[in-house]
């Protein structure tokens, strides 16, 4: 059996509502919250970037597991937003979590897709007998155009997962990819903001990879929507989540809690597997979970989990998201852009 | 009191004007102070030269700077000892020039220089910062400000005072410095200015602050004295440490460098604390200034400022505390300070300008490194 | 090659301590010190490593506003003292922007962030901070 052995969240405390920004740029906040369904984002300020909140995580994650950080045989990162261009968070994560020199690491671009990559990643190498266990991580503090509309759902956030075969509190049982050369959404090298395609990050980008990939696992496995407990689906902004769902067939009740979104906007590489660590603080043992996390660019993983009798005792263990979101502080929008910007201003 | 030749006098003092000096560089304010005081005392040969700088490697960009500013006055021969000990350089350099003197005679010429205005405020405050714990302080931006500011809130909890009961150092400072023609700063303030002046590091604000000048002093110590009358000797000095980092300290509302630096001062003096009638302490924050006559001892704990406050220290008194205005009105050369408040203290000794009403015969000048890391005392005596 | 303003080796040299508060402990009489230390006040100079608790409590804290020119744009800092253990530590209290429920005795955790950058090309400097457990109002 592989698969989840521990996990840990990370969400900054700062937060800005949607209508803040709004006002500034006159949009009607009214519309915007409409459109979205997001309204407050979670905002590192200047001291925190994705190389704190993976720590954090991680952290949280290794605790949670029960393991000896010496015991991680691998670190992978996954993320749009690293501070460096060239230099690796996986490796500054060897030091600042204790874990020994003797790790296979490496840092993954696959827009928001990356972390659940890094998931894949450790599960192959704990498969072939590599290694004991390794830590996935997704974390993004991505970069919003202002006056832009990425930038009503650009959250900030990282979610760290501990992968194994021992002790394993909710298994991975299936993995399924749908890929494909769907430019949606990109970042240039060197440019600061990423530019997309309005709506086709829709149809052609979203939908298409999230629901085959959910409908071909959904399909290889011969279930149907109503043998899991619960979907949680990637979720740029709460509109597109639920409307996969009702296409696949998922109720809302079994979608509402892989939903953080509305509360910390879209966090991008971590995004389902925040949705998906909601899930799992509160699932009881034997819960069939789908989760789809999707990167534009474009591609989605469908991944079928099923928790075990330890997941009750683990949730207890270690921060919330729960926990993270209640507890916020709100900033206007002059002091948000004052720190996003920070380090522009040398 | 006994009188005890020690061997050591000044023969000659003389120092610049504390201010912006942006006209002035190391080498002219160099020779400003180093002339004068050579004059002063007969132009005698310099055997060797104590010079103390902070920062002069940082504003100045030179080091062995002794050479080049030896070669601008036109003196040959005379090595140059740099010291740097943060603002406690001057009385570390005057240690070692005591010491030398004692040894192999003859006169040596101990100077202070300071450019702190070479740089802009920022850029200034980063180098201030490096008088802190490196690694584990300044790189997290903490300054000398931020643990001055944290004494003095646990000092007012502690004694349960108001930021207006502290607020009487700044204000007694620049009573002082509106007497002294010699100060930087030369009006005195109000309660109300002080009370509304920005916020440096809460509770510590702009009044609390000796403002950094620019500024260059020199001492000439000989072992034979070159007068007849008002002879100046350095009768001891001592040294007490605090701690390297500051939360370590045992306590944040007492200074713990300065009580051992005293004794050893007045044992080396055969003096006592009642001998006693100048000091001059190095107020770098208000706070500091009120908690160094505690740990001298010329103050309770926790009663200096109302001792401040009824006049206990102010010229006419048993013990008169920075009476040319402290550091406060004076302005903070930093590395140079401890050799202004040394010449202070010996014009205050030889009741000179404007000094004129005091009459005593032994002063204790209190320099120190940082927040507490470490105090150096120097004790002078007057001697016909 | 553009200057580098802050030096590589001093800080990676201290990750242990910036990263985990790595601190020494005295093998012969049981003291912890962070800073670490080569040498104990009572004489030992064979000193283990220690990692310092995560969680503590506030023991005093300023807002210091005149601040050196690396942290320019951060002004103003929080400079507080937190005792973790029975060790205290000076260093930058975050996540409080007004700290005036902060008192004497408030719990504090630890949390690993930027401390500074060498402008926009150069290293990035991570480290630890604190901040308030149950958040700024409590």
């Amino acid at each position: 059996m592989i698969g989840i052995v521990g996990w840990g969240t990370y969400i900054p405390r700062y937060r800005i509502k949607t209508k803040e920004i709004a006002e500034s740029w006159g949009d009607d906040p009214l519309r915007i919250k409409d459109m979205y369904l997001v309204e407050e984002k979670a905002v590192g300020l200047f001291d925190e970037d994705t190389v704190t909140m993976s720590v954090e995580a991680g952290r949280i994650a290794i605790t949670r597991a029960g393991i000896n950080a010496g015991d991680i045989g691998a670190i992978f990162v996954g993320s749009e937003s690293k501070p460096y261009a060239v230099k690796p968070i996986s490796s500054i994560l060897i030091d600042a979590l204790g874990a020994s020199h003797n790790v296979f690491t490496a840092d993954l671009e696959f827009a928001c897709k990356a972390g659940s990559d890094s998931i894949i990643s450790a599960m192959g190498l704990v498969k072939s007998g590599m290694i004991r266990y390794g830590l996935a991580i997704g974390t993004d503090a991505s970069q919003g155009e202002p006056g832009e509309h990425l930038e009503y759902s650009v959250g900030t956030g990282a979610a760290a997962y501990v992968i194994g075969s021992e002790n394993v509190v909710a298994e991975i049982k299936t993995v399924h990819p749908f890929v494909s050369d769907t430019p949606d959404f990109w970042r240039r090298e060197g440019y600061p903001f990423p530019v997309h395609g309005e709506g086709f990050t829709g149809e052609p980008a979203y939908f298409r990879h999230v629901v085959t990939a959910a409908k071909e696992l959904m399909s290889k496995l011969g279930m149907k929507p109503t043998d899991f407990d619960y979907a949680i689906f990637h979720q740029p902004n709460a509109r597109f989540p639920l409307r996969a769902a009702s296409i696949l067939g998922f109720p809302l009740d079994k979608v509402k809690d892989g939903i953080v979104v509305d509360k910390i906007g879209n966090t991008y590489s971590a995004a389902a597997l925040m949705g998906l660590a909601n899930v799992l603080e509160k699932a009881k043992p034997g819960a069939k979970i789908l989760m789809v996390p999707f990167g534009s660019g474009a591609g989605a993983n469908a991944f079928y989990i099923e928790t075990t009798d330890l997941i009750t005792e683990k949730a207890r263990i270690g921060k919330t998201v729960e926990q993270y979101l209640a507890e916020k502080m709100y900033i206007d929008y002059s002091y948000y852009l004052k720190y996003r910007k920070l380090i522009r201003m040398h | 009191m006994v009188l005890i030749t020690t061997g050591v006098y000044i023969n000659g003092y003389a120092s610049v004007p504390p201010s912006r000096h942006y006209e002035k560089g190391v080498t002219e304010l160099f020779a400003e102070s180093t002339l004068k005081a050579l004059e002063a005392a007969g132009n005698p040969r310099i055997r060797m030269i104590y010079m103390a700088s902070a920062l002069m490697e940082l504003t100045s960009e030179q080091l062995n700077a002794g050479n080049v500013l030896r070669e601008y006055i036109g003196l040959k021969d005379v090595p140059t000892m740099r010291v740097e000990n943060g603002d406690g350089s001057s009385s570390l350099a005057m240690l070692a020039a005591v010491n030398d003197v004692k040894l192999k005679g003859g006169c040596v010429m101990v100077v202070g220089i300071e450019k702190p205005h070479e740089v802009t405020s920022t850029k200034l405050n980063k180098f201030i910062s490096f008088s802190t714990n490196s690694e584990y302080e300044a790189f997290f931006g903490v300054t000398p400000a931020a643990q001055a500011a944290i004494m003095a809130r646990e000092y007012m909890n502690k004694y349960e005072y108001s930021y207006e009961d502290i607020a009487v150092w700044p204000l007694k400072m620049h009573e002082r410095g509106a007497q002294n023609p010699n100060a930087y700063f030369k009006k005195a303030v109000k309660m109300k200015d002080i009370l509304e002046s920005e916020l440096v590091a809460d509770p510590l604000r702009l009044y609390d602050v000796a403002p950094y000048v620019d500024g260059s002093a020199a001492i000439i110590v000989c072992s034979e004295p070159n007068k007849r009358d008002a002879i100046i000797q350095v009768s001891g000095a001592g040294m007490g440490v605090g701690s390297a980092y500051f939360a370590s300290k045992q306590t944040y509302a007492a200074l713990e460098s300065v009580k051992p630096a005293v004794d050893q001062a007045l044992a080396e003096s055969s003096m006592k604390l009642e001998d006693i009638r100048v000091i001059n302490v190095h107020d770098t924050y208000s706070i500091i200034g009120l908690m160094t006559l505690e740990a001298m001892g010329f103050s309770p704990q926790g009663m200096a400022p109302r001792l401040m406050r009824d006049g206990a220290f102010d010229p006419g008194s048993k013990v008169v505390v920075n009476m040319d205005g402290g550091l406060k009105a004076m302005g903070f050369p930093i590395g140079a300070s401890g050799l202004y408040q040394l010449i202070s203290s010996i014009a205050q000794l030889r009741g000179e300008k404007p000094f004129e009403s005091l009459n005593a015969d032994a002063a204790l000048v209190h320099d120190m490194v940082g927040i507490d890391q470490e105090s150096i005392v120097t004790a002078l005596r007057r001697g016909d | 090659m553009v200057e580098q303003n802050l030096s590589i080796p001093k800080y990676w040299r201290r990750t242990q301590q910036y990263y985990r508060l790595t601190a020494s402990k005295c093998g012969k009489c049981g003291k912890i010190y962070f800073p670490p230390r080569k040498v104990c006040d009572c004489g030992n100079s064979t000193l283990e490593n220690y990692e310092l608790p995560r969680q503590g409590s506030l023991v005093s804290l300023t807002v210091l506003r005149s601040v050196p020119v690396d942290f320019e744009k951060q002004r103003p800092l929080l400079i507080g003292v937190v005792d973790l253990g029975g060790v205290k530590l000076m260093g930058q209290v975050v996540d409080c922007p007004t700290p005036d429920a902060l008192k004497p005795g408030t719990p504090m955790e630890v949390v690993f962030r930027r401390v500074k950058e060498d402008g926009e090309h150069g290293i990035i400097y991570y480290g630890y901070k604190f901040r308030p457990i149950k958040g700024c109002e409590s």
